[in-house]
């Protein structure tokens, strides 16, 4: 009987034995990583069916000739920052710092808030350009309307990263807050900023 | 049940991988330019862009700090993703001397069955 007990608790201290998480997480935060992951293979997907697309097509136009790299540079260097800055809110969450909490998940905000602004001004001008989802003067149609699918989604999540920041920077600043809270938010804005970093190589450079 | 690990806490390690990912972004935005094989340039930016997301996961998403099992879920979209690369790559033109990147300075487009015609020569 002993022996069995001691073979029950064995088995529960283990990893997978339903005695704690396997992962070592709270449940909201390991719920964050089960929506990063399934939000990681749609643009997974995204990716590789532009990728078919691409190599399917007779030819694809040079996209550092096309685009403002200047521009989609300076982007990637915002978005970059700002994921910094985000890993910084987490650890002043994390200290119980709340002042300081809030102040690095504002710039945050602004730092997304530029980069949005950015695209804003991207899109306009591949519009006026000619771009459309269907057709672009310069070459196959797929080579807008990936662009168009793949940075408006992105672009999309950015704007729901920075309501979702905005909340939480509210309700810190009212005192409302914890740390995993901070931290979720900045794990979504970690990966808005990993997504980004697939699409410059693989859309803008390769 | 809270975390049972340990998160850095100074924001020297953040400003140094920041440092780092700006670095590897002129790196990348450099390979984008230079004159290279299509295969080498894509290898290289493959390389660069994985060393850049190993540094926002381990260091910003505090991944380095997190149990193995949580790490390798993280890397099941990247296994899906080369799957399905190795999937579609068959019906793909990437071995056709005729797919190339154009510049949109007067090129013409090629000829339907010039690569063929090309080869019976």
């Amino acid at each position: 009987m002993d022996a069995s007990v001691a073979e029950q608790q064995r088995i529960l201290a283990s990893d997978w034995g339903g005695g704690k998480s396997p992962f070592g997480t709270d449940w909201a935060k390991f719920m964050m990583w089960i929506f990063i992951i399934s939000d990681a293979l749609t643009f997974a997907a995204m990716l590789i069916a532009y990728g078919f697309m691409r190599s399917i097509s007779p030819a694809w136009p040079k996209q550092t000739e096309v685009f403002n790299m200047v521009l989609i540079t300076f982007m990637t260097f915002d978005l970059i920052s700002s994921s910094a800055v985000m890993a910084m809110a987490v650890g002043a969450a994390r200290a119980g710092d709340a002042k300081t909490a809030v102040k690095y998940i504002s710039l945050t905000i602004l730092g997304g808030a530029i980069f949005l602004g950015c695209q804003v001004y991207e899109w306009s001008h591949f519009i006026e350009h000619g771009a459309r989802l269907g057709h672009n003067p310069w070459g196959v149609p797929q080579f807008a309307a990936t662009f168009f699918v793949i940075t408006g989604f992105h672009g999309f999540h950015v704007f729901s990263g920075l309501t979702i920041l905005a909340i939480v920077a509210i309700r810190a600043a009212m005192g409302k807050y914890s740390a995993t809270s901070v931290e979720n938010a900045g794990l979504y804005w970690h990966f808005v900023d990993v997504v980004w970093v697939f699409v410059f190589a693989f859309y803008y450079l390769l | 049940m809270s975390n049972d690990h340990a998160h850095p806490s100074g924001n020297r390690q953040y400003f140094t991988t920041w440092c780092w990912l700006l670095l590897m972004t002129l790196f990348a935005l450099a390979i984008g330019y230079v004159p290279m094989p299509e295969g080498v340039k894509a290898f290289l930016l493959v390389v660069v862009t994985l060393a850049k997301i190993g540094l926002i996961g381990s260091i910003f998403m505090h991944l380095k700090f997190e149990k193995m099992n949580l790490v390798m879920l993280t890397f099941s979209p990247l296994l899906l993703a080369i799957i399905l690369f190795f999937m579609t790559r068959g019906e793909t033109r990437m071995h056709d001397a005729t797919h190339v990147v154009l510049s949109h300075e007067g090129w013409v487009p090629p000829v339907e069955g010039a690569a063929e015609a090309e080869h019976a020569k």
